[in-house]
């Protein structure tokens, strides 16, 4: 089974984390931890924005902790450049992903207008979407 | 771990309970498997009276197919997982505000429903039942979706090249 978990570099990634060791998981699930940082143009000698190095770094987190809860599986981690909706979908669609587990804060929002990155993914990827509800007290506590 | 299945007569749904079938599930989960029957009566006012009685009849139908389909899907999950461990239930009321309701006073952890997948005026005018339970759900959703052809044109569309790739690691 592979599995995309979709991650910011807000500190809701440890909430997506935690859902995702709770299920239980084939002894063959490969999981990708991925962020997507939206481009931002720099000076030639700054090649990393602060985006990236706290994405480095928040990925590197994730991964370690996912490893520590589920020792034995597999687990890449990736930061990617672009818009993250259609970065998740194309990654997950090239990949042949099973699933993607993502955040959601739930808030509404009319269905004519372009939605959130978690309704964007949903509308447009071809694989399940496991839609994990974040709780706004955590997040400011682990933030 | 409780997880709530929100089934119609569909292809969606039952890829839906067959992912939720082969999945591996923490020991003591409970399922519940909950069918919504929209009122017809809603539409009383935009008909003639002489048609009322068909709509009621309609609606008796309706609720005696989901209650067959319903039990079928609970019975093929209770072989699967075990008789305690799965329930079914049939109810009315509006798909996305009913399946919330029984997600809250269930305390479900997790509600499974199926993508009908639908794209442009159809979304447009019918909506989507999942978007809504995302949006409103106070648990984790997760939206099953059937892999169709038309996922090879979205991977051509949103490819880009340019993509790059930062960091790849493997435990």
């Amino acid at each position: 089974m592979k599995v995309i978990i979709a991650i910011d570099q807000t500190g809701n990634w440890k909430q997506i984390i935690e859902a995702t060791v709770k299920r239980s998981w084939p002894s063959d699930t490969i999981f990708r931890i991925l962020t997507v940082v939206e481009p931002v143009e720099t000076p030639l000698d700054k090649p990393k924005t602060h985006h990236e190095s706290a994405a480095d770094k928040v990925v590197h987190e994730a991964r370690a902790l996912l490893f520590k809860h589920l020792p034995g599986c597999t687990v890449y981690s990736e930061v990617r450049k672009g818009k993250p909706a259609d970065e998740l979908v194309t990654v997950a669609a090239n990949w042949m992903v099973d699933r993607i587990i993502l955040g959601t804060h739930g808030r509404q929002a009319n269905r004519l207008i372009p939605g959130t990155v978690p309704q964007l993914v949903t509308k447009k990827s071809c694989c399940s979407v496991d839609l994990v509800k974040l709780t706004p007290a955590a997040a400011a506590a682990a933030q | 771990m409780k997880v709530l299945i929100a089934v119609d007569d569909s292809l969606c749904s039952r890829e839906a309970v067959n992912v939720v079938a082969s999945r591996p599930w923490a020991e003591g989960t409970q399922f519940k498997v909950v069918h919504v029957v929209e009122p017809i009566a809603a539409l009383y006012g935009l008909v003639a009276p002489e048609a009322v009685s068909l709509m009621l009849e309609a609606e008796k139908k309706l609720k005696a197919h989901g209650i067959k389909f319903t039990t079928d899907i609970g019975d093929y999950l209770k072989e699967i997982f075990s008789e305690q461990q799965v329930s079914s239930l049939v109810i009315g009321g509006y798909i996305a505000d009913s399946v919330i309701e029984q997600a809250n006073d269930w305390h479900a952890d997790l509600i499974v429903v199926g993508s009908h997948g639908r794209t442009g005026l159809d979304r447009i005018l019918l909506g989507s039942v999942a978007e809504k339970i995302v949006n409103r759900s106070l648990c984790s959703v997760e939206v099953i979706k059937i892999k169709t052809p038309k996922c090879d044109e979205t991977t051509s569309k949103n490819d880009r090249s340019g993509a790059s790739v930062r960091q790849k690691q493997t435990v």
